[in-house]
């Protein structure tokens, strides 16, 4: 989701901000910290997805201009109970091109924290640890070495 | 010129292949898709789903799917109905539960009564019972014979013991026990030790919807496919896209045209043809081919070919084992097999439904895929998108602090006149050759019988002591199989094939795969097709003696 890819460093910050309410900060990692934006550099880069980037570009801009009408400040700026009532209420409009905007950005948090790390996100394995997926990855590792199979 | 052409190479296609080798007759495999190889497949859940290398691309060849369960019944165009387009077929990426069917699956309408299109198969279980011993034995078979007291006969056990079972597997079998169920260790074409040169499956958690990267699991491309070829009779082309069966201008068929990897249209001659390309794609091709005799498709001279389309019905629960409360169930990761069935409720009592059928249950580990479950959690699991704080707590519950046991029932698709599939009338694949079209009507027996199979499952569950059991979806149709569109039975007005899979009007042309089964069976029917090949091979040997082919 590159400047390269017609995402501005503004909308970046703001789909940071967004993927970190689909998987918060606080007692746990968030998404940002488990790699979820490095995550969507790649998946965005997708075929499957690249048709979306419009969708994305104009979700994070009506999340944006939806913040600063209800909580009179950027999306970016607003406490997470703010984030949280703009994110809920554009899910909740009667508008399918949102739904699949809020859709979009829970695939790209949980793919970006939970996906292989070799794709980006998971940041050194951060997403697996916190779900304890370590162990069964390293029997997939096994398979894919066929000199350690038993 | 080759004795015989094989259109397809999955498990219609392959078994004909080997046998008819071994007999020393030439024949030549055509296979749509592409030939992979162990070092193709990666066990990755994001890039190969999404790019799901197995069917064709929508659109370069979409099935349209006109659902009458809609409101708009519009067609549709997607992937629903595809099962596989590469050597081997759907065994390249089946999870290959190679389960037999139970006898009174060959006698559904004589046990249960009249009920949509339903019929009996014109030959018994004990017909076919050699040719399941032979199947489980060319494939490779994991299993415990004689365990299961509603399977058939069996004359021989199965070639191997059963998968390394984790832990919750005996929770499972003391609770069916209490219950008074029978649960036993499911058939799996897995290798639970090396077999027939290839290695013991590694319990990667990669297995259905994925290639086998090891070759533990027994596909056509590991096993009957490479004997075939072993022969130096048997040539599989791959990339070779089947339009056309040809006529020798009377009652015979001449061969079949393809187009080759590089486009070009070319004419093989064949005596003997033999269509195994699924029971969709099998119907296309003879409605595409369309000779002076046959003006609406081979063999569709009463309007029978396509129809009786059928699939399985599926149903899903899941059990959650917490790991800290469960220290005796040995909740540990290493294994990733559970593999046990129940077929205690294969038929019901009375009250259920319009039809006395039930399914099989099978239980297994819920796979630990990290994307893919917590997807289905946020998008999937309740009525509404769950994200926050909320989706952390659920991801950390399936994820991390319990062990599922996921239930799937398998149940028959009922035959209806509302299911069938025929070509569409404007829509063509990227060769310009017109696709298939496929409607669909479920029948309230599916939601109904699936309900209640699904409560006895989560019976089961709630005597293991699971901490949380919830029901998934239920009689859904499951599209990872399908069967039925050219009938066989012995009354050419109301069957497209004989018991043999032989055209009823033309002696050379057999269809063999899942196409020739009048009814879908209440278990995964790879098994039953492979089986079922391997007796129609033997049927064209004895019948090439007598010299029937030319």
């Amino acid at each position: 989701v590159s400047e390269a890819g017609g995402i501005t460093l503004e909308h970046r910050r703001l789909l940071a901000a967004a993927l970190d309410r689909i998987l918060p900060a606080g007692d746990r990692p968030s998404a940002c910290e488990l790699g979820a934006l490095e995550g969507a550099d790649w998946l965005m880069g997708q075929p499957e997805l690249r048709s979306s980037l419009p969708l994305l570009r104009s979700g994070l801009t009506l999340l944006d201009t939806s913040s600063m009408g209800t909580a009179g400040c950027s999306f970016v700026a607003a406490d997470a109970a703010q984030q949280d009532a703009v994110l809920r209420a554009l899910h909740d409009a009667p508008h399918p091109t949102m739904q699949r905007f809020v859709a979009l950005l829970v695939r790209l948090a949980l793919t970006g924290a939970f996906g292989p790390p070799a794709l980006g996100g998971n940041r050194n394995g951060a997403g697996w640890r916190y779900i304890g997926y370590e162990s069964r990855q390293r029997v997939a590792d096994r398979v894919a070495s066929p000199d350690t199979l038993p | 010129m080759t004795d015989v052409v094989v259109i397809g190479s999955g498990a219609g296609g392959a078994p004909l292949a080997l046998r008819l080798s071994q007999a020393g007759f030439h024949v030549t495999v055509l296979e749509k898709g592409a030939r992979h190889v162990r070092g193709d497949f990666r066990q990755e859940e994001v890039i190969v789903p999404s790019q799901d290398p197995f069917v064709p691309l929508v659109h370069d060849e979409p099935h349209m799917l006109v659902d009458h369960r809609a409101a708009d019944a519009a067609p549709k165009r997607g992937r629903f109905g595809w099962i596989a387009c590469c050597v081997g077929g759907g065994t390249v990426h089946m999870g290959g539960s190679l389960l037999r069917f139970h006898p009174d699956d060959f006698r559904v309408a004589s046990r249960c009564g009249a009920y949509e299109e339903i019929a009996d198969w014109p030959i018994s279980y004990d017909e076919l019972e050699p040719y399941y011993s032979q199947a489980e034995w060319e494939v490779g078979v994991s299993g415990a014979g004689g365990v299961n007291p509603f399977d058939g006969f069996r004359s021989r056990d199965y070639p191997m013991p059963p998968l390394c079972a984790h832990p919750l597997a005996h929770a499972l079998e003391r609770a069916g026990g209490a219950l008074g169920l029978h649960p036993y260790p499911t058939p799996r074409a897995v290798n639970s030790r090396p077999y027939a040169g290839r290695p013991a499956c590694a319990h990667c958690d990669f297995c259905a919807g994925y290639g086998c990267p090891t070759g533990a699991r027994g596909s056509m491309s590991e096993t009957l496919l490479p004997r075939a070829e072993a022969t130096g009779r048997c040539d599989v082309v791959a990339n070779a896209m089947v339009r056309e069966v040809t006529t020798d201008g009377r009652a015979r068929v001449s061969g079949c045209i393809y187009i080759d990897a590089d486009g070009v249209e070319r004419h093989i001659s064949a005596d003997v043809v033999c269509v195994a390309c699924s029971a969709i794609e099998s119907a296309r091709l003879l409605l595409l081919s369309k000779p002076a005799l046959w003006p609406d498709g081979l063999m569709n001279d009463v309007g029978l070919v396509g129809r009786h389309l059928q699939f399985h019905v599926g149903s899903m629960a899941r059990g959650r084992f917490r790991r800290d409360a469960h220290p005796e169930l040995a909740l540990r990761d290493r294994d990733s097999v559970l593999g046990r069935a129940i077929m205690d409720f294969y038929f019901r009592p009375p009250g259920i439904s319009p039809l006395g059928k039930g399914g099989v249950l099978t239980f297994d580990l819920g796979r630990v895929h990290p994307v893919g479950e917590a997807l289905r959690i946020a998008t999937r699991e309740g009525d509404r998108l769950l994200w926050g704080r909320a989706l952390q707590e659920r991801l950390e519950w399936v994820l991390r602090d319990s062990r599922t046991v996921a239930l799937e029932v398998f149940q028959d698709f009922v035959p209806n006149r509302g299911t069938f599939v025929e070509l569409d009338p404007t829509v063509v694949d990227r060769w310009g050759i017109p696709v298939a079209r496929i409607h669909l009507t479920e029948p309230a027996h599916h939601r109904a019988a699936g309900a209640w199979l699904v409560e006895r499952g989560l019976e089961l569950f709630d005597t293991m002591g699971a901490d949380e059991a919830l029901a998934g979806g239920i009689g859904y149709t499951n599209d990872v199989m399908c069967h039925g569109t050219c009938r066989a039975g012995s009354d050419p007005r109301t069957s497209v094939l004989t018991p043999f899979c032989q055209s009823h009007r033309i002696p050379n042309l057999f269809v063999v795969d899942g196409s020739f089964m009048p009814t879908s069976g209440g278990a995964p029917s790879t098994l039953t097709i492979i089986a079922n090949s391997l007796r129609i091979a033997d049927f064209i040997i004895d019948r090439a003696k007598s010299r029937d082919f030319g």
